[in-house]
């Protein structure tokens, strides 16, 4: 494969967004040229007054600590639930069932329980990430080898062994797949979260005013900057997971 | 009762349930089988070969009939399956791979299992022939099932059994195999009992053959291998070889076309 397949799309892209940008074939209130959405990016990042440094801080940490708790409730209650019959059947239907509620949903119910602070707006991806950490684990349970687990039978390993010296390993691919998943969801939940009522900080709630303002470069900017942090987060996991499940798809 | 049955299969039958019907997997099958031997069982496919692993490795219990163990207590059984790529640990080199079935036991160091991996190695004489280092899948499929024979072997068992371990293996890596497997039975004279559907590995290997019907299965026959140790592709242009082979594939066709 040649190096520039990779940019071969975003150029073009960035060529067709400059022609009719710079044409103004649409008004550039709508869409501004890549050149000022750059500019507009760099202010927000440097400039002392425009600056969001602090929202995007905020982010990203109410996303890492929203995918961190839902990965200490999901995974080992997935586990459970892979590996225990009784455990899958108590908690099928609750799973299922919550599966089909849209996050965001639960948002107006969080603030009302929960009041308008932090703990509403982690409730929210904390809620749709654990669902996924939650499937997946169960999966990656049911999916471990069988015939691994029956050596572990042959040379007498106690119930509890087998679980984890053959069956927890097996897992760890699908579970980190779910957990991938997770951590990108967790990133759209809490800019969706940061959007609406109630809350004052965050990429989201930057996003949200820049557009009322009509700043529309600098909200170009804001989105291709979640963009960016969804992007090397994703990248970031990709490298932890290719090193602790480094025997997958191989 | 002969003192020398290591295991003695009486009249054991196997159904079990598969949509709706019961399937026999296995009627009124008897085998004794001699400490030190070396058995292989041959038969057509589907005939219930892995039904009978799983009962002979007390996997699974049989619907009647009995397997009684004669040894001062229950004896220790390995298995080398087929599908090594399923079998190995893959989050495990290779070395981890062997000594595996030893973490069943927190009493052992590091050390003191590679250094039982070592005499194991050392044993078969494959010290060189296995990348100790590298994880299954950076190993050819000889080097993964040599790593579970090896990690059957660790448990020092009383038995070890084959089930078709060389089927997914090429022509030029099961030759290489059967010699070993041969070495390490000329070298332990563990009792060995290896199901196969090659005819030439099985009576290569074999000092006695059973032939398995098809399913329900139960045994046939069985015949005597009586040629000369260590065997060698030679061995299988030898004309008693071939005679035997012979027999016994006209007892098979019959066997198949009933």
């Amino acid at each position: 494969m040649k190096w520039y397949y990779l940019y071969i799309v975003p150029i073009f892209i960035l060529v067709i967004w400059s022609l009719v940008s710079g044409f103004e074939l649409v008004s550039p209130i709508l869409l501004p040229t890549p050149w000022k959405v750059v500019s507009a990016l760099f202010e927000i990042l440097f400039d002392k007054d425009k600056n969001i440094l602090f929202d995007i801080g905020l982010t990203c940490y109410r996303t890492l600590s929203a995918f961190i708790i839902s990965c200490i409730f999901g995974v080992p209650l997935g586990l459970l639930m892979g590996y225990n019959l009784k455990v899958f059947r108590a908690f099928e239907f609750t799973v299922d069932f919550f599966r089909s509620i849209p996050p965001i949903a639960l948002f107006p119910l969080l603030i009302l329980l929960l009041g308008i602070g932090e703990l509403a707006k982690l409730g929210v991806p904390i809620y749709g990430c654990a669902l996924i950490i939650i499937v997946n684990s169960i999966y990656g349970v049911l999916n471990a080898s069988k015939l691994r687990r029956l050596i572990g039978q042959v040379y007498g390993f106690s119930k509890n062994r087998i679980f984890w010296k053959i069956v927890f390993p097996d897992s760890l691919p699908q579970v980190f797949a779910g957990m991938r998943i997770a951590l990108s969801l967790s990133l759209v939940l809490t800019i969706v979260v940061e959007m609406t009522i109630g809350s004052n900080n965050g990429l989201g709630k930057k996003i949200y005013d820049f557009h009322l303002l009509f700043d529309t470069p600098e909200m170009y900017g804001a989105i291709l900057l979640t963009g960016i942090i969804g992007y090397l987060l994703n990248k970031g996991f990709i490298k932890i997971e290719r090193k602790v499940v480094h025997w997958r798809e191989k | 009762m002969n003192k020398d049955i290591i295991i003695s299969v009486n009249s054991i039958s196997k159904t079990y349930p598969s949509n709706g019907k019961t399937i026999i997997a296995i009627q009124n099958l008897n085998i004794d089988v001699i400490q030190g031997e070396f058995i292989s069982i041959f038969g057509p496919n589907g005939c219930g070969k892995t039904t009978l692993v799983n009962l002979l490795a007390q996997i699974d219990k049989p619907t009647s009939g009995s397997i009684s163990f004669y040894s001062n207590n229950q004896p220790k059984i390995s298995i080398v399956f087929q599908d090594y790529n399923n079998s190995l640990m893959p989050w495990k080199s290779c070395l981890e791979n062997i000594f595996f079935p030893l973490e069943n036991s927190d009493q052992f160091t590091l050390q003191e299992k590679e250094k039982k991996v070592f005499n194991i190695l050392d044993l078969l004489g494959i010290k060189n022939r296995l990348p100790l280092k590298n994880y299954p899948y950076q190993m050819s499929g000889g080097e993964k099932q040599l790593t579970s024979i090896a990690r059957a072997l660790i448990t020092e068992p009383d038995i070890l059994l084959f089930d078709e371990p060389f089927a997914s293996l090429d022509f030029q890596t099961r030759l290489e195999m059967i010699s070993i497997v041969e070495n390490i039975w000329l070298q332990t004279k563990k009792t060995t009992i290896f199901i196969s559907h090659d005819i030439d590995e099985a009576i290569r290997l074999a000092d006695r053959l059973l032939l398995l019907s098809p399913r329900p299965s139960s045994i046939i026959k069985e015949y005597d291998v009586s040629l000369k140790r260590p065997r060698t592709i030679e061995t299988e242009t030898d004309i008693r070889f071939i005679e035997l082979k012979n027999t016994i594939l006209k007892d098979f066709t019959k066997l198949i076309e009933r």
